[in-house]
């Protein structure tokens, strides 16, 4: 590039650079401004249509995602309120239950507790003509403790539920999910057969099932403890905390609903 | 003269998509500024593409018709006579990649202290400016060297 050529481009740019101060300058009160801006906009638009699309695109699907998860949070919430309100309410029936079984039960005190058989049986002082027969469930508090084994006629013998030879079909009150608790000979109660995929958790109340013939639906037993389990027989087992204290098992209360009905 | 047209159309579909974002990065100054210094005699016509170019960039985006195209011709000017400093064995490929570089560095400098934009938008969007410039300058680089080589060859 020459001297002359350089001079030229120099010339042509202070042009240049005149021209666009001065539309700096008069443009903004030009009256026309606005209406030129707008056909500019309304042109372009055209080409810039598919990238204006794909960012509104772009922006629904965040705000989707963003709802989602919202309505996750939500759902979660709900979920915890609704197991709240279940074990509330569960807690209800279950004083409700208690205050009806308390007319409907009879008091018996314990007479033999065997060492060798602490945690599987122990007698009570009341037997064929008190009304006792088979079956009939035994309390403590409310509370499923055993249930009538054998009668005499003066004493009957209970089986209690931490007898290794005891399962009873019961209910989680707030998933209403079935399982059978089994006693381990130890002192300790087990459910099982839970699925893997259970949704239990700690505290939550359980409670004999409708399903089963040996107790009546409905009575409490205890309490869900899943910081403890194991494995049973192939499947995962939950430990069950029981509402009836079998190492101060000094009187029981025996559920006659039949007695309360003939009353 | 094609690749200018389609360079800046780029940069306002990418200005579409970014719209209150994010400043589009310089394609069309950066072609131009490559134009400008590559075609021996291409001075004058480059000034008035960027005159404009930078009058239809503010009549679609700013709203300053004139600040843009003056901003342009500015780096086009200067620019060009930074180039023509260099004798011609100093005028190679990296130094032409850089100096365009440099150009549209500068004009986002300028847009920046002109918008007064908040400091963690401005370095998120040069970050991101010089991140969409940095492939174009590396073939603009390849391709002024595969030229240069090819014309000396």
């Amino acid at each position: 590039m020459t001297g002359k050529d350089l001079e030229i481009h120099w010339i042509h740019g202070l042009i240049a650079i005149i021209l666009s101060l001065s539309l700096l300058v008069a443009v903004p009160h030009m009256p026309f401004r606005m209406g030129v801006m707008e056909l500019t906009t309304r042109i372009l638009s055209i080409p810039e249509y598919p990238s204006v699309l794909l960012r509104n695109s772009i922006h629904n699907v965040s705000l989707w995602f963003e709802d989602e998860m919202e309505l996750e949070m939500e759902l979660e919430s709900l979920r915890l309120e609704n197991i709240r309100l279940k074990g509330i309410l569960g807690t209800e029936k279950a004083q409700t239950l208690i205050r009806s079984m308390d007319e409907q039960t009879s008091r018996a005190r314990i007479t033999f507790r065997s060492p060798s058989s602490w945690w599987a049986e122990v007698r009570i002082n009341r037997g064929k003509k008190d009304g006792m027969s088979v079956g009939l469930p035994v309390l403590q508090n409310g509370f499923v403790v055993g249930r009538v084994a054998g009668v005499e006629n003066s004493s009957s013998w209970v089986e209690l539920i931490t007898s290794s030879s005891m399962m009873i079909p019961v209910v989680v009150d707030e998933t209403r999910e079935l399982g059978v608790i089994v006693g381990d000979g130890l002192g300790k109660t087990w459910l099982l057969y839970l699925p893997e995929s259970s949704e239990v958790a700690r505290g939550m109340t359980i409670s004999t099932a409708l399903v089963s013939e040996m107790l009546p639906p409905g009575l409490p037993i205890g309490r869900l403890d899943t910081s403890l389990s194991k494995r049973i027989a192939g499947t995962k087992a939950f430990y069950v905390q029981l509402g009836g204290d079998l190492s101060r098992l000094f009187d029981v209360d025996i559920y006659n609903p039949q007695e309360a009905l003939s009353q | 003269m094609i690749w200018i047209g389609a360079s800046w159309l780029f940069q306002d579909i990418l200005q579409a998509f970014l719209t209150q974002n994010i400043l589009a990065p310089e394609y069309f100054l950066l072609f131009l500024l490559y134009r400008t210094l590559s075609q021996e005699g291409s001075g004058k016509s480059s000034i008035w593409i960027a005159f404009i170019g930078g009058i239809l960039w503010d009549l679609r985006w700013t709203g300053l018709v004139g600040m843009s195209s003056g901003l342009y011709i500015v780096a086009v000017l200067i620019l060009n006579w930074i180039w023509h400093l260099f004798p011609g064995t100093g005028k190679t490929p990296l130094l032409l990649a850089l100096l365009v570089w440099f150009g549209a560095l500068n004009i986002y400098l300028a847009r920046v202290f002109v918008w007064d934009i908040p400091v963690f938008p401005f370095y998120t969007g040069f970050l991101v400016q010089q991140l969409c410039l940095l492939p174009a300058v590396i073939i603009i680089y390849v391709y002024y060297s595969w030229k240069v080589a090819s014309q000396n060859g």
